[in-house]
């Protein structure tokens, strides 16, 4: 469904980027794992829009999405959460999930004053969407909660049912169990389980192994901005140049 | 006596406007507008030049200035965001600022420079009478006052608000959900000019007589004074700043007729002083303002 | 740090705001039955917050003066309210309108510079209130301002005409000017063009700068690069000190002329560039006529000593002198019946007198006088400005300010 083919990126002297291809296939969950350095983050900026390629390309479904900005991406089915939560601390649990529907009348200055009624009907309607989806992860409690107050898995969960807010095709999940509970993590992994079930592809860069194992097929490793090798988790780990990128050659 | 607070209050009305533009630029929106003085003196200029050289009456004349500072923001902010980083965009602003400035002082084929424009004709001023002229221009000075603040708010309670919130914390993530983030940008500038447009052309209209000397940066100073005392966001705590401030400085000035000790050179020193130290204390002891900004809440059933 | 609540932010807010709001009403106890209330707005702080002190000095001598003789009207005190207009029109404005409404003031006086002046006047003409202005901007006295605007110094165009004149007589055949967009530096400018090009002399080059530019050698290279014999200089103090640091800098030898309130100003111009760099410079001041009885009168009253000379402050002595006067002789406090006055009690005819308390006597006995003041012999032209005045003319040397002569237009 989504694939950059090629990719190369550097700053300033350090090439991030060398020739990096992936493919993440419709409805999959493909995890990228790889020691620190190799890419990965870069890669999802890229692939999220937020910096230019050097070379390659990108594509979902054939059509090229090198050069879109961040929202064009987001109309096009894209989403991307980050790696330290970055939900919107002053808004409230609910503001952050509204702020995520798209086509909202309310949105041009114009409609609040032209046509209250409907900017108003649409906005209890995002307001359902949002309960909907808090209910799910449990967080319709603090929907008017300054979204600082919530615990880390909490805000974790809250970025991802934002990013649903969105009803996209892909997401891109940078990190997601990171600094987070091993209760948290089980609610995260049967979430992500269940809304493949219901048809989204998920891309997930992650270090724990055993989300990885539960949740993941296929698996890229990157390793000094390529790709080393990728399959099921039982290829992957018996890979002797995997064990290598981690752990450093040993005569 | 009543004739003085009459006026004074006319003032307090469209220094609260130009406050309340402040904070709907950087209180809601996060973008500092160090340029306040010169696109105030923009509006002011093109109200009473719309008036004195195009013949315009006083209605149109402010439609035109606050179009006028409004298209000049919208351009600002395109320009500068397109082609600079984020970070640099109070530096221009404050450049521009003053290039507006200088243009006012210098181009006098225009402006008449450092001599000013007189004579700025004000709304109804041939049908009421002069005893009365003042309440009149008190009343439309507050029901402006009063449509600002109902406008804004509507804005501020709207899901554009919603976005304009999230771009004060944090655009990217803005821009991941789906937000044009440049042309939110833009709209909120623009917006924020026409409402200085619209304070401007009061100013006019009171003072009937403007100079460049009335838009030194004080008036800057001034207008985050009271954006900060009122509570960054929050649009009635920001009249209360204003209200404040003004009263600080006109009120001060009656300190000397309270104590007789003190003379004009002393109190001169003092009240400026006294000023700074009340903002001081205020912002020690109470730095989120005088109220909190608005937050949609919902109710559990 | 204790947690402020809103409400007790407020209620303590609105205690501290209770006493300059309640001032203006706990004033009203004084009386405007007995006192004779008078608004002088001074600069105390701005450009120009080097003259109000010593101007306030001889306002309230000179009430002080009148009243211990036994006031006007019947034994009615003059009461000064002194206020800092802080070198701008628009807390001038503010200053004119409390003075009016507030206090009941029926005379303005002070107003050194033009924008006060400028944004004062439509407020005391639409009041009926005399405004006595200290500044130079002919727009202040132009149009109909139906007798309530009287000017208390020299139109700028007369001083471009004596200094256009000094210029001639000093012999110099070609000089570059340059000056600060002001109100009241451009006609100086234009005058003083006009008087070289009569005489057939050159003006090598002639440019406006602004006000608080970092540094001005661009324009310096440009007026001093042609090398003229003088440069006539016309602005204000901060700028002055950083042309004239440029000059020196740069090496240019041509003579320069100025006004003394760049290049005095109380003696903060040379404190500023030291003796060297103020070697040589000439300036021009409108000022009283030293000679003059009734500014050695002035010096009594001040305590000052004999060769003290001031600029502006005899002014505020004479605006106040007048305003006595002319109530006195018109038996009102009302400006729509003393601003009549003026010119009778100052252009006469009848006897020549510069002592105000005298002259108030003359006028309670129904005689007619003719005021000279301390700064000038207060003649007035029916649109409000004086006649008369001259301009004393300086040059600095070793340090020092040296007068040359007293010159006329």
């Amino acid at each position: 469904m989504l694939s950059a083919e090629k990719v190369s990126k550097s700053f300033g002297g350090f090439q991030a980027l060398n020739g990096c291809s992936i493919e993440i296939g419709a409805q999959s969950i493909t995890g990228i794992i790889g020691p620190n350095g190799a890419g990965k983050s870069t890669l999802f900026n890229i692939v999220g829009g937020l910096i230019l390629p050097d070379s390659g390309a990108i594509t979902i479904q054939g059509k090229s999405i090198a050069g879109l900005r961040p929202d064009e991406l987001a109309k096009a089915g894209l989403v991307r959460t980050f790696q330290i939560s970055r939900e919107l601390g002053q808004l409230t649990v609910l503001e952050n999930m509204l702020l995520a529907s798209s086509g909202l009348s309310g949105e041009s200055v114009w409609h609040n004053f032209w046509s209250p009624t409907r900017v108003r009907s649409e906005q209890q309607q995002a307001i359902a969407k949002a309960r909907g989806l808090l209910e799910q992860v449990n967080l319709w409690q603090f929907a008017n909660e300054p979204a600082k107050n919530l615990s880390g898995g909490q805000k974790k969960l809250l970025e991802i049912s934002r990013a649903l807010m969105l009803d996209p095709k892909i997401i891109l999940l940078d990190e997601p169990t990171a600094g987070v509970s091993p209760l948290m993590t089980k609610a995260l992994g049967e979430t992500i389980t269940k809304l493949r079930a219901d048809g989204l592809t998920f891309a997930i860069i992650e270090h724990d192994m055993d989300v990885i194992a539960k949740l993941c097929n296929p698996i890229y490793v990157l390793a000094e901005g390529r790709t080393l090798t990728s399959g099921s988790f039982r290829e992957v780990v018996a890979n002797r140049d995997v064990m290598h990128a981690y752990l450093g050659k040993v005569s | 006596m009543i004739s003085f607070l009459i006026l004074i209050s006319t003032v307090v009305c469209f220094s609260a406007i130009l406050a309340l533009a402040l904070n709907f630029q950087w209180g809601l929106g996060g973008m500092v507008n160090f340029g306040m003085a010169g696109l105030y003196a923009l509006g002011t200029y093109s109200c009473a030049l719309l008036m004195l050289k195009g013949g315009a009456n006083t209605f149109f004349a402010t439609l035109g200035a606050m179009a006028i500072v409004a298209a000049a923001c919208g351009v600002i902010a395109l320009v500068t965001l397109r082609v600079t980083e984020e970070d640099y965009f109070a530096i221009v602003t404050l450049g521009v600022g003053e290039m507006l400035r200088l243009v006012a002082l210098n181009e006098d084929w225009l402006t008449k420079g450092a001599l000013g424009l007189t004579g700025i004709p004000r709304p109804l001023g041939d049908v009421i009478a002069p005893e009365y002229y003042q309440y009149f221009l008190l009343g439309l000075s507050v029901a402006l006052l009063a449509g600002t603040v109902w406008f804004l708010n509507v804005i501020a309670r709207s899901p554009f608000g919603r976005i304009m919130r999230a771009l004060r914390e944090d655009d990217v993530v803005a821009a991941t959900l789906g937000k044009h983030v440049l042309w939110a940008r833009v709209r909120i500038f623009a917006i924020g000019g026409a409402i200085i447009g619209l304070a401007g052309s009061l100013h006019g209209f009171y003072y009937q007589y403007i100079d460049p000397t009335q838009f030194s940066n004080i008036v800057i100073a001034y207008a985050f004074m009271a954006v900060i005392a009122g509570g960054r966001g929050a649009h009635q705590g920001v009249i209360w700043g204003a209200a404040v401030v003004m009263v600080l400085l006109e009120g001060s000035r009656f300190m000397k007729d309270l104590i007789p000790v003190l003379d004009s050179d002393q109190l001169a020193a003092i009240r400026i002083i006294i000023i700074g130290i009340g903002l001081i204390l205020l912002l020690v002891f109470r730095p989120q303002g005088f109220m909190r900004e608005y937050r949609l809440q919902v109710n559990f059933k | 740090m204790k947690k402020l609540t809103r409400r007790k932010v407020l209620k303590r807010l609105g205690a501290a705001a209770a006493l300059p709001i309640a001032a203006p009403f706990l004033n009203l106890a004084h009386a405007q039955g007995a006192s004779i209330p008078i608004g002088v707005a001074l600069p105390f702080t701005g450009n120009a917050g080097a003259y109000g002190p010593d101007m306030a000095e001889a306002a309230k001598r000179t009430a002080a003066k009148i009243n211990s003789a036994g006031g006007i009207l019947g034994g009615r005190k003059l009461e000064l309210f002194i206020e800092d207009s802080e070198s701008s029109a628009s807390v001038a404005a503010n200053l004119s309108q409390k003075f009016i409404n507030v206090h009941k003031c029926q005379a303005l006086v002070g107003y050194w510079g033009t924008p006060e002046g400028m944004s004062s006047r439509p407020i005391a003409v639409q009041n009926k209130v005399v405004l006595m202005v200290s500044s130079a901007a002919n727009a202040i006295t132009e149009g109909d301002t139906q007798g309530y605007v009287w000017r208390f110094q020299m139109k700028a165009t007369d001083w471009g005409i004596v200094i256009g004149r000094a210029v001639q007589r000093l012999g110099f055949k070609n000089i570059g000017i340059m000056g600060l967009q002001n109100a009241f530096v451009l006609p100086i400018m234009k005058t003083v063009e006009d008087q070289m090009k009569t005489a057939g002399r050159t003006v090598t080059g002639s440019l406006i700068y602004n006000p608080e530019q970092p540094s001005y050698r661009a324009e310096v290279e440009r007026i001093f690069g042609k090398k003229p014999e003088a440069v006539c200089c016309f602005g204000l103090l901060p700028d002055f000190v950083s042309i004239m640091k440029e000059v020196y800098r740069g090496g240019f030898d041509s003579k320069v002329i100025a006004l003394s309130i760049m290049a005095d100003a109380e003696g903060k111009f040379i404190e500023a560039v030291g003796p060297q760099v103020a070697e040589g410079i000439r300036h021009f001041q409108p000022m009283p006529d030293t000679s003059a009885p009734g500014y050695k009168k002035f010096l009594k009253l001040m305590g000052a000593p004999d060769d003290r000379v001031y600029l502006f402050p005899p002014n505020t002595h004479d605006q106040i002198a007048v305003v006595a006067m002319a109530m006195e002789k018109a038996k009102s406090p009302m400006a729509v019946d003393w601003s009549k006055q003026i010119i009778p009690v100052c252009n006469g005819p009848g006897q020549n007198i510069d002592d105000v308390v005298d002259a108030l006597k003359l006028i309670r006995a129904g005689k007619p006088v003719n005021f000279s003041g301390a700064g000038s012999t207060c003649d007035f032209t029916p649109n409000g400005d004086q006649l008369g005045r001259g301009m004393g003319h300086w040059i600095i040397q070793g340090g020092k300010n040296v007068f040359v002569e007293y010159a006329k237009p």
